[in-house]
């Protein structure tokens, strides 16, 4: 890395930036605002950087704190009857969108349904349960 | 390193004081021993992991040879077998008499006729790795059974009594067609070789049997008899209870329209039945349904003045040996081509010759256990190959010019029998660890039912039929993966954030901020790696155009709110440069939410509406997945060019603008330059896939949910404090003197960071880079939970890979001690003591020549 004579660019912004060229006094202009050697977006991307950094962290300790302690609070419980009688009880561990696959309905992919995956604590054999609504 | 002078107030001491000389020799001496010792150590576990890896590279050795003179009534024997303790062998003669001998001095035990009345006229090749045996009989009938060998302690006073007299050192004392030696003073141990023969059992014709073949894992029974007929049975089902065969599950098979002549070696095979003539013609049945079915017929032996002399089968009976009268012995097995035109598009192809020699190949032999495989020579020589690496491991002169007719490997591969017309002969060997080579281990290597020749790793092959495939190169592919998108991820947010940290933070903000970061490292690997695993995975895998969008359109953002906020007027621009770090912090997960609302828009653009089946689907468009990787080269290329171009120029011509016109061009100017670098990587990829080109297969692939860019990710908190925090240390020990400087003479803070302060700090950023690759690339836990642990060639960023730490943490602890395994796996420890050595060399080389320059301003 070669350093360049004068760092005096954003001031005389015509000046060659091959490094050793000598300079004369009269052929400066002085520009009349140094927003572009501010280089400002480029520092928001630095800093940028850093708030990426900050926000893994915080991100993950959160994460792990918001997971960890959830084992001494309760998740609601929710009760299923199956149409034969039977119910179960359990907490939810997973919800997601059903997308309903195109041959089964003719508004293909749209999201009409809600999966619920319960596992049910309420039966000795921690079964889990599928449940679409 | 020279502290400023003192200034003298008083005369110095002439003399140094006893004590610091002694202080002096201490540290001199516990530095000195210390800086030894720590050398030592690092070189102490290069040495060990040699020591251990060495033996892999011990020639083979032939360790003598013991020839024992037997007279044989009729011809020598073909079929022949030893021992695990190399203490007794038997050989059946060519009438069918089976002869027990003593191995130590080739005393004959015993001898029997397998069958008086119908004579013997066949019986089934060696199996490796089982001790069935079947023999034909002259009557077209068959017996099924086994030989083998028994080895049995007892308590038995009779044969006790027999041994009295014998002495320990003395060889086992023949006892009842067997040996006996004494175990205590109760107790003998018995040896001997029993055989079993089943009921005879009809065939279907009364001519004699002329070549037959079982296995009894499948049930499968093939003859041919004299008068021409060939018929494969299926026992499961057909054998009915007074040995019978019903005609339903019996398939005959017409090899005449192969060949006129008789076949002269037969083999089952799977579902085939290899037929093999003297001229080298091979004919493979599909015997596996309701009639027989010729696949394809192929040449063993090309040269039309030799002939086929002898065919072996590897263990799992999946690869052919053949040897022939020009003294080839070459490795066949079934590959599969799409082109092909055979029926099951399988072709038995020649993958490689293992041995070459001037005399006829009269006898082969297979390991039980391993791919070694033994040729017998017309000229009394016995060669040892490996089949699966190719290598030629020994030649042994065994007899002198008298052909070998029958060949055995001893079960441990520590010996092999040989008979001659002289007599028989057992050899000892020790071959070490045939299974690796150099070539084998870094070079591709064709292995049975592959199509070609490649790079695996599949340590364990579950079964004898698959050998073990000790391929080092995907592991240190996959090191090489790991660590190549560890770091695209990791650097620039270490590198850019030092920089901000160092140069635009404030002083009270960074003694808080640099901590924080550094927490990040304080995280124990593995639960990086099990979150990576079990809580980034799923979730990633639900929205991953989402975060293909983020990782483009974050810095975006940040990039395009500092252009819209540079269009407020100064000075409040200047005041909300106090605040910038907040406004920051608030633009980031509006880029993110931002991010999250494009992603579904993306994946119904570019990729049908589903990315994941897009990946895994060859239909569809191409240019979503040209996109994802045009984009940031076009992007890189943009910003090079807006950088050395349209900057410089802007400056240029911006000379006499006020700042509001220029925040308005500089705005344009990245409008445009997005613009730009999003539709230059959209034509590249129209063209491309208008061209026919996917990248689906070599850059992309099928979604696995454990892949690379999780890994990248996880392996992002393990890295980015590391690199971070060194790269912070070295920007803020540039000396004070050359930014005061710098911002005196009228450079802003930028252009300062850009020019003065990174160019000096050169050589602390290349060491935390470098100490970020180390890190990656030792890196275990990470790997070994959130990266799938494939052993697979592909950059493909969604797909998984197995970096050598996580082999090493995956197999060590099964690996058998002193094993060939456990061998490669240290050698792939020393591989990865050698890449992060080099690469600390390397890096700190880099550094001195940096860290020279830097210290001559």
């Amino acid at each position: 890395m070669s350093f360049p004579s004068t760092v005096a660019t954003p001031l005389a912004p015509e000046l060659p930036t091959r490094p050793g060229a000598k300079v004369r006094g009269p052929r400066r202009v002085r520009a009349r605002t140094a927003l572009l050697a501010h280089g400002e977006p480029l520092v928001w991307l630095t800093a940028g950087a850093l708030a990426t950094a900050l926000f893994m962290i915080a991100g993950i300790l959160l994460l792990i704190v918001s997971a960890g302690t959830s084992t001494f609070w309760p998740q609601p419980i929710y009760e299923i009857r199956l149409a034969d009688g039977r119910r179960y009880w359990g907490e939810l561990t997973a919800a997601e969108p059903l997308r309903i696959a195109p041959i089964t309905t003719s508004r293909a992919g749209r999201r009409e349904s809600r999966q619920l995956d319960v596992a049910a604590n309420a039966n000795p054999h921690q079964r889990h349960l599928c449940v679409a609504e | 390193m020279e502290g400023p002078p003192k200034v003298a107030r008083q005369r110095p001491r002439r003399q140094t004081r006893a004590s610091v000389k002694i202080k002096d020799a201490v540290a001199w001496a516990v530095i000195t021993v210390g800086g030894v010792a720590t050398i030592a150590a690092v070189l102490g576990v290069a040495v060990f992991l040699l020591w251990v890896v060495w033996p892999l590279f011990v020639p083979p050795r032939a360790e003598g040879t013991r020839l024992m003179t037997v007279k044989w009534p009729q011809a020598p024997p073909t079929r022949i077998a030893v021992d695990e303790s190399r203490i007794i062998g038997w050989a059946i003669e060519a009438g069918g008499d089976l002869k027990v001998f003593r191995m130590s001095d080739g005393r004959l035990l015993s001898s029997r006729a397998l069958s008086v009345e119908p004579p013997v006229t066949a019986w089934t090749n060696e199996s490796p790795g089982n001790d069935e045996f079947a023999i034909g009989l002259a009557d077209g009938t068959v017996r099924l059974g086994h030989i083998r060998f028994v080895s049995e302690v007892r308590s038995d006073r009779e044969a006790r009594q027999a041994l009295e007299g014998h002495r320990a050192a003395e060889p086992p004392t023949p006892y009842l067609g067997g040996l006996a030696e004494a175990v205590d003073a109760d107790h003998v141990r018995l040896y001997s070789v029993e055989v079993q023969l089943e009921q005879a059992m009809e065939t279907g014709s009364r001519s004699p049997i002329r070549l037959l073949d079982h296995v009894a894992s499948r049930s499968r029974l093939a003859v041919v008899h004299e008068d021409g007929r060939a018929t494969v049975f299926n026992l499961d089902t057909a054998r009915r209870v007074d040995g019978t065969i019903r005609d339903a599950r019996r398939l005959d098979v017409d090899y005449q329209s192969v060949s006129s002549g008789a076949p002269r070696f037969i083999l089952l095979s799977g579902d085939y039945l290899l037929l093999a003539w003297q001229d080298g013609t091979l004919a493979r049945y599909d015997v596996g349904g309701a009639e027989a079915k010729l696949i394809e017929t192929s040449d063993l032996v090309p040269a039309p003045t030799a002939s086929l002399t002898a065919l072996a089968v590897l263990a799992g009976r999946g690869t052919l040996i053949t040897g022939d009268s020009h003294g080839a012995v070459k490795v066949w097995f079934l590959t599969r081509s799409e082109q092909l035109d055979s029926l099951d598009k399988l072709r038995m192809t020649l993958a490689r010759q293992l041995l070459q020699r001037t005399e006829p190949v009269t006898a082969l032999a297979a390991s039980a256990r391993t791919r070694i495989v033994a040729a017998g020579y017309a000229d009394g020589h016995v060669e040892l190959a490996q089949a699966t690496t190719g290598q030629r491991l020994l030649d042994v002169p065994v007899e002198e010019e008298s052909p070998i007719t029958g060949l055995a490997l001893a079960p441990r591969e520590d010996a092999f029998f040989t008979a001659s017309r002289n007599g028989i002969a057992l050899s000892r060997l020790n071959l070490g660890h045939a299974e690796a080579s150099l070539a084998s281990l870094f070079l591709p290597v064709w292995y049975q039912d592959y199509e070609g020749p490649a790079h695996v790793w599949q340590s364990t092959g579950g079964s004898a039929a698959n050998e073990p495939k000790f391929g080092v190169m995907p592991l240190v592919f996959g090191t090489i993966k790991a660590t190549f998108y560890s770091l695209l991820f990791a650097v620039p947010i270490a590198l850019l954030a030092a920089v901000y940290t160092s140069e635009f933070l404030a002083r009270q903000a960074r003694a808080r901020i640099k901590p924080t970061i550094e927490l990040m490292a304080s995280l124990p690997s593995v639960v990086l790696g099990y979150l990576a695993a079990f809580v980034v995975a799923p979730r990633v895998a639900r929205c991953v155009p989402a975060v293909l969008v983020a990782f483009a359109l974050v810095p975006a953002t940040f990039l395009f709110a500092a252009y819209l906020l540079q269009l407020l007027p100064e000075r409040l621009g200047i005041r909300l440069k106090y605040h910038r770090f907040v406004l920051v912090l608030l633009v980031l997960p509006l880029g993110i939410a931002l991010a999250w609302s494009l992603g579904p828009l993306v994946e119904n653009w570019l990729f049908g509406g589903n990315l994941i089946r897009w990946l895994s689907s060859h239909d569809g468009s191409a240019v979503g997945g040209w996109m994802l990787l045009l984009l940031p080269l076009s992007a890189v290329t943009t910003a090079y060019f807006v950088a050395r171009v349209v900057t410089p120029w802007l400056r240029r011509v911006s000379s006499n603008w006020t700042s509001a016109q220029c925040a308005i061009a500089d705005l344009a100017k990245f409008l445009s330059a997005t613009g730009i670098a999003l539709a230059a990587a959209w034509i590249g990829s129209y063209l491309l896939s208008v061209l026919g080109c996917d990248p689906r297969g070599p850059y992309l692939g099928t979604y696995i949910q454990r892949n690379a860019m999780i890994v990248g990710f996880a392996m992002g908190f393990a890295i980015i404090p590391v690199i971070y925090t060194i790269a912070e240390d070295a920007l803020s020990s540039v000396p004070e003197h050359l930014r005061s400087a710098s911002l005196g003479a009228g450079a802003t803070p930028w252009q300062t960071t850009m020019r003065i302060i990174i160019p000096t700090a050169m050589s602390g950023l290349f060491s935390a880079v470098m100490i970020g690759l180390g890190r990656a690339v030792g890196e275990t836990m990470i790997v070994l939970m959130a990266a799938g642990n494939t052993p697979i060639m592909e950059w493909n960023i969604f797909n998984g890979f197995r970096t050598l730490s996580a082999n090493l943490a995956v197999e060590l602890p099964e690996a058998e001690q002193g094993s060939t395994h456990f061998r490669v796996l240290f050698l792939t420890a020393f591989a990865l003591f050698t890449m992060t050595f080099v690469i600390n060399t390397i890096a700190e080389g880099v550094r001195q020549r940096f860290r020279r320059r830097a210290y001559q301003l």
